[in-house]
C-alpha cells in the first residue's frame, strides 16, 4: 500500500537534492563576486591614486607659488637693487628650478592619463623654467643684475607664473572631474554589490525553503515508519499471542494425554510380570503395543510442532557414529527379532561433531519404518564418508530394507507431513505419518539432504547426508557414557522419594521402583516432599514438576536451599527444552519425560545410584547374556580384526596384572589422600579397559573417579569384583558352547558365570579393604 | 675615519667642560643654522654649520626609492642623532625649515627609532638648491617600508637651511 508514494517521494527528494546543489554553487559564485566587488572598493591602489591626485594639485600649487615668489623678489630688487636682493632673485629661481622636475617625474608628477592638455602644459612650463637657467647663470654672483637681463627675466618669469596658474586651475578641475568619476564608479560598484547581496539573500532563502521541504519529507517519512512499526508490532504481538496459545495447547495436550498413557503403559509393565495365562498375556501384549503406538504418535506430533515452529536446538558435540548406531540397534533389535528380520549395522569408526540425539532420532525413524514395512528379509544400516562440493567432509547414511517398496509416484510426497503412501497403510501399519516429515526437517536443519531409492516390491533404500565437521578416525573415550546395554542390579535397601500428585502415576512408579528393589516413599506435593527430605534418609528423589500447593521446581529450590545434596530427578510430561533447562536451573540433577517406564527409570538411576554388580539374588529380570554385562563384544571383535587373535590375546593377558597393580595404586593413593594420583590411576584403568572392550570395568572406574573423596572400601571392592567378573565373563565367552544360540547352553554358561563370581566373592575384598 | 673628529670633540667636551658650549666657527659657507634648546653654539646662541662640519659627523648612505624621483637614488649625510648630539640638543621636537619657508616638525624620537639622515649628497655629488640641496631630510625607506607614506613624505623636507630645537 506504500508502493506508489515511495517513488514520488524519492523523486521529490532527488529534485530537492539537485536544487540544493545548484543553489549552493550559485551561492558560492555570488559570494566570490561580492568579495571581489568589495575588494575593488577598498583597494589600496584607489587610495594611492587619490593621494597622487591631491599631491598633483599640491605640486601645481607650490609651483605657482614659487613662480609668484620669484616675480615678487624681482619687483623687490627693482625697488631696492642691492646685492642681497640680487642673490635672493637667483635663489628663488633655484627653488623654482628644483620644483620643475616634479612636473615630469616622480610620484608628484602632474600626470593625468588621457589628459593630453595638462601634460603638455606641464611639460611646457618645465621646459620654460629650464630654458631660463643660462640667463640666471649669467648673473649669479653679480651684485647687480643688468636691466635688460632683468627685464627679460621678469617677462619670462611672468609667463611661467601665468602658465603655472593655468596649470593649477586645470589640474584642480581635472582632479574634481576624476573625483566625480570615482564617486560614480563607487556608486556603480556599490549598486552591483547591493544586487549581489540581494541575489545571495534570495538564493539562501531558496536553500532554506528547500531544506524545510526536505525536513518535512523526513518528518513525514519518520511518521509513516512509526505507523508501519506500530502496525508490525501489533501483528508481532498477535502472532506471539497465537504462538503462546499454541504452545500452551501443546503443553496441555502433552500433559493431558501422557499422564493417562503413563498409567496405561506403566500398569501393563507391572502386569506383564504377574502370573497370567497365555490368553491374558496376548491381550496384554495388544494393550502394550497400542499404548506404544499411541505414545509414538503423540511424540511425533509434539516433535513436529516444535520443528514446525522453528524451535530446534541443535547440539554440537564430538561423538563416535558407532555409538549412535549402537543406540539405534538397542532400540529396534527387539522389534526386528519379533518380526524375525535380520539387522545389519555397518559403521565406519569415525568421530564427528554434531547433534547425536537428532541423528539417532532420524535413524530410529528410518530403521523403524524399514522394519515396519518389511515382512521378511533384512534391514541394513550403513554410513560412509564423502567430500561435499566445497571439500567439506560429509557422511551419507543409508537404511536398506527388503520390504514392500514404494512406487515412483509415491516417493514424491513421501516426505510431506501426514502423508503415507497409501491410506490403507495407516490402518495396516499404524503411525502418524509424520515420521518422514520430521526426518526431513531434522536433516535439513542439520544441513543435509534426505531421499529414497525404491521400486515397488523390491525394497527401499532411504538415505540422508549430513555435514561431518571435525570428522576423524577413531572411537571416542566417552563410550562409557553410552546407554548401558545391560540391566543394572541395585544395591539393596536404597530409598527413593517419589513426589507425584497423580495417583495412577504414583502407583505405576512405585510398582516399578519396588520391583527394581527400592524402598519407595510417596509425597503428593512439594510441601510434603520438603518435609520428607528433611526427616527421611533418601538416596534419590523423583520430583514431578506440576503439582498443587507447591510445584516441583519450587520444592527443588527449597530442598537445595536447605543444604541437601541428594540427587533429584525431575518428572515432566512436557518434553520441551525449556522444561529441561528449568529443571536443571532449579537444582535438579536430571529429568525423565513421562510416561515413565522401567527403561527410563533405569537409564537415570544408573547415573545417580550405586549399582551392585555382584548382588545376584536380587536380580529381578534375567540378563540375556551375562557376557555382555561386562564385555563389549563388538569392540573386541573389531580389535581382533585389527590386531589379530594372537596380539589381542597377549594384550588381554597383560591387562589383568596391570589392572591389579592400578587397583593397588588407587588404594594407596586414597589412603594418602593423593587424589590426583588416584584419579590418574583410575583414568588409566578406564582407558585400558575400554580399549580392550571391558566396558563394565571402564564404567566402574569412571564412576569411582566422580566421587573419589567419598569412596569407601565397598566401592573399591566393587571395582575389584568387576575386574574379576569381567575376567570370568571373558573366559566364559571363549568357551565354544557359549557362542551358540541354544537357550539351554546359554543358561548353563550364565549359571557357571554367576557361580564363579559367587565363589570369588569376598576373598579379594578382605585382602584389599 | 670620519668618526675620529667626533671622538675628539667628545673627548674635548669631557676634559674641558667650561669650553663645552663653544663649537668651532664654520670655515666655509654656512649651510645650516640650528637654534633653540641647544647647548653647543658658535654664534649668538646659534650653531652655524658648514659642509665640512656636517661631513665630519657620523653618517649613513641610503639608496632608496622616493616619491620625488622615478628611480631609486643614493643619498648620504650625517645621522640626525649625530647632528643633534653635536649641538647638544635638549628637547623633544625639531622644526626643520626650507629656503621657501616650508617647514615640518619632526619628533626627536624619529631620529632614535630610525637612522634618519640630513643628506648632503645625491648620487655622490653635493646638492645645489636646484637639486633640492643643500640639505635633504631622508628617512630610511629602504630599511623600513612602513615609513613610505604621506606622513613621512611631509617630514622629508628638502632645501633645509634652518633647524629649531624645542
Amino acid at each position: 500500500m506504500y508502493a506508489t508514494p515511495v517513488p514520488r517521494k524519492q523523486l521529490i527528494n532527488r529534485r530537492v537534492g539537485a536544487g540544493l546543489v545548484v543553489l549552493t554553487l550559485i551561492t558560492m559564485v555570488l559570494f566570490v563576486a561580492i568579495v571581489f566587488l568589495f575588494g575593488s572598493l577598498s583597494e589600496r591602489g584607489r587610495a594611492e591614486r587619490d593621494s597622487v591626485r591631491e599631491d598633483a594639485i599640491w605640486a601645481a600649487y607650490q609651483l605657482d607659488r614659487e613662480a609668484d615668489q620669484l616675480l615678487r623678489t624681482i619687483s623687490e630688487y627693482r625697488s631696492e637693487p642691492t646685492a642681497v636682493a640680487a642673490k635672493s632673485v637667483t635663489t628663488r629661481y633655484d627653488v623654482l628650478y628644483s620644483r620643475a622636475s616634479f612636473l615630469v617625474q616622480g610620484q608628484y608628477a602632474v600626470k593625468f592619463n588621457g589628459d593630453q592638455q595638462i601634460e603638455s602644459l606641464a611639460s611646457h612650463i618645465h621646459d620654460d623654467i629650464m630654458a631660463l637657467a643660462p640667463l640666471v647663470d649669467s648673473v649669479v654672483g653679480l651684485d647687480a643684475i643688468p636691466p635688460d637681463i632683468l627685464g627679460e627675466f621678469e617677462l619670462r618669469a611672468s609667463h611661467i607664473e601665468d602658465d603655472s596658474e593655468d596649470l593649477l586651475i586645470k589640474t584642480n578641475a581635472a582632479v574634481n572631474q576624476l573625483r566625480v568619476d570615482g564617486l560614480e564608479q563607487v556608486e556603480v560598484t556599490s549598486f552591483r554589490l547591493a544586487v549581489g547581496v540581494a541575489a545571495l539573500l534570495v538564493v539562501v532563502g531558496m536553500i532554506i525553503a528547500l531544506l524545510l521541504v526536505q525536513l518535512r519529507q523526513i518528518a513525514r517519512a519518520g511518521r509513516e515508519l512509526e505507523t508501519v512499526n506500530e502496525r508490525y508490532a501489533e501483528a508481532a504481538a498477535a502472532a506471539e499471542a497465537g504462538n503462546r496459545a499454541k504452545s500452551a495447547f501443546l503443553a496441555t495436550m502433552s500433559h493431558e494425554i501422557r499422564t493417562p498413557l503413563n498409567g496405561i503403559i506403566g500398569m501393563v509393565d507391572l502386569l506383564e510380570h504377574d502370573r497370567l495365562d497365555d490368553h491374558q498375556r496376548a491381550k496384554l501384549s495388544i494393550v502394550r503395543q497400542s499404548g506404544d503406538v499411541l505414545l509414538e504418535v503423540i511424540n511425533d506430533i509434539l516433535d513436529f510442532s516444535k520443528l514446525e515452529s522453528g524451535d530446534i536446538d541443535l547440539e554440537s558435540t564430538d561423538y563416535p557414529v558407532s555409538e549412535v548406531f549402537e543406540g539405534v540397534r538397542q532400540m529396534v533389535s527387539d522389534r526386528a527379532r519379533r518380526k524375525d528380520i535380520a539387522l545389519h549395522f555397518e559403521c565406519p569408526p569415525v568421530i564427528v561433531r554434531g547433534d547425536q540425539t537428532r541423528l539417532k532420532q532420524v535413524l530410529i525413524n528410518l530403521v523403524g519404518n524399514a522394519i515396519k514395512f518389511t515382512s521378511h528379509g533384512s534391514v541394513t544400516v550403513g554410513a560412509e564418508q564423502f567430500d561435499g562440493s566445497d571439500g567439506q567432509p560429509f557422511l551419507r547414511f543409508g537404511v536398506r530394507d527388503t520390504g514392500i517398496g514404494i512406487s515412483a509416484a509415491a516417493t514424491e510426497k513421501l516426505f510431506k507431513e501426514f502423508s503415507q503412501v497409501d491410506g490403507s497403510i495407516n490402518r495396516r501399519f499404524g503411525g502418524s505419518g509424520l515420521g518422514l516429515a520430521i526426518c526431513k526437517k531434522l536433516v535439513t536443519a542439520m544441513g543435509g539432504e534426505i531421499g529414497v531409492e525404491s521400486r515397488e516390491g523390491e525394497g527401499s533404500c532411504f538415505w540422508f547426508t549430513l555435514p561431518a565437521p571435525g570428522l576423524r578416525q577413531g572411537e571416542e573415550e566417552s563410550r562409557t557414557e553410552r546407554v548401558k546395554p545391560v540391566r543394572p542390579r541395585w544395591r539393596q535397601g536404597q530409598r527413593i522419594l517419589l513426589v507425584e500428585d497423580n495417583e495412577v502415576n504414583q502407583q505405576v512408579a512405585q510398582g516399578l521402583l519396588n520391583r527394581m528393589g527400592f524402598e519407595v516413599s510417596v509425597a503428593s506435593n512439594g510441601v510434603q516432599a520438603c518435609a520428607a527430605v528433611a526427616h527421611g534418609q533418601f538416596d534419590l528423589v523423583f520430583m514431578d514438576m506440576q503439582m498443587p500447593i507447591m510445584d516441583g521446581l519450587t520444592a527443588t529450590r527449597a530442598i537445595r536451599e536447605s543444604g541437601a545434596s541428594l540427587p533429584i530427578v525431575g518428572l515432566t510430561a512436557n518434553a520441551f527444552t525449556s522444561d529441561r533447562e528449568a529443571c536443571l536451573a532449579a537444582g535438579m540433577n536430571d529429568f525423565v519425560t513421562k510416561p515413565i517406564n522401567r527403561a527410563k527409570f533405569e537409564s537415570v538411576l544408573v547415573q545417580w545410584l550405586e549399582t551392585a554388580a555382584s548382588d545376584r539374588a536380587d536380580v529381578a529380570s534375567v540378563v540375556e547374556n551375562p557376557v555382555q554385562a561386562f564385555i563389549e563384544i563388538g569392540q573386541r571383535e573389531a580389535l581382533r580384526a585389527d590386531l589379530g587373535d594372537e596380539l589381542l590375546g597377549t594384550l588381554t593377558e597383560e591387562f589383568w596384572p596391570d589392572a591389579s597393580g592400578l587397583c593397588d595404586v588407587v588404594v594407596q593413593s586414597m589412603q594418602a589422600a593423593d587424589w590426583t594420583a588416584c584419579d590418574h590411576a583410575l583414568h588409566t584403568l578406564k582407558g585400558a579397559a575400554n580399549t580392550l572392550g571391558f566396558a563394565a570395568i571402564g564404567m566402574s572406574a569412571q564412576s569411582l573417579r566422580g566421587r573419589i573423596q567419598t569412596a569407601n572400601g565397598l566401592d573399591l571392592a566393587l571395582l575389584v569384583q568387576t575386574i574379576q567378573a569381567t575376567r570370568l565373563a571373558l573366559e566364559a565367552s571363549s568357551m565354544p558352547q557359549a557362542t551358540g544360540d541354544d537357550g539351554a547352553a546359554e543358561e548353563a554358561v550364565r549359571d557357571d558365570f554367576w557361580q564363579a563370581i559367587a565363589r570369588s566373592e569376598i576373598e579379594p575384598l578382605a585382602k584389599r579393604a | 675615519m670620519r668618526i675620529l673628529p667626533l671622538i675628539g670633540l667628545a673627548l674635548l667636551a669631557a676634559v674641558m667642560p667650561a669650553a663645552a658650549n663653544d663649537l668651532p666657527k664654520p670655515a666655509g659657507e654656512v649651510l645650516l643654522t640650528i637654534t633653540g634648546a641647544i647647548e653647543n653654539t658658535n654664534t649668538d646662541g646659534k650653531a652655524e654649520l658648514d659642509l665640512a662640519m656636517l661631513d665630519a659627523l657620523a653618517s649613513r648612505e641610503t639608496t632608496t626609492a622616493t616619491p620625488w624621483y622615478d628611480t631609486p637614488q643614493t643619498f648620504k649625510g650625517p645621522l640626525g642623532t649625530a647632528l643633534l648630539d653635536l649641538v647638544g640638543a635638549k628637547g623633544t621636537t625639531v622644526k626643520v625649515t626650507a629656503i621657501n619657508d616650508y617647514s615640518a616638525e619632526i619628533p626627536m624620537q624619529d631620529f632614535v627609532d630610525n637612522p634618519v639622515i640630513f643628506a648632503t649628497t645625491l648620487n655622490g655629488e653635493t646638492m645645489s638648491v636646484r637639486d633640492k640641496g643643500p640639505v635633504f631630510v631622508v628617512y630610511p625607506f629602504d630599511l623600513n617600508p612602513d615609513l613610505y607614506n604621506e606622513a613621512y613624505f611631509g617630514k622629508s623636507v628638502w632645501q633645509v637651511v634652518a633647524i629649531e630645537v624645542y
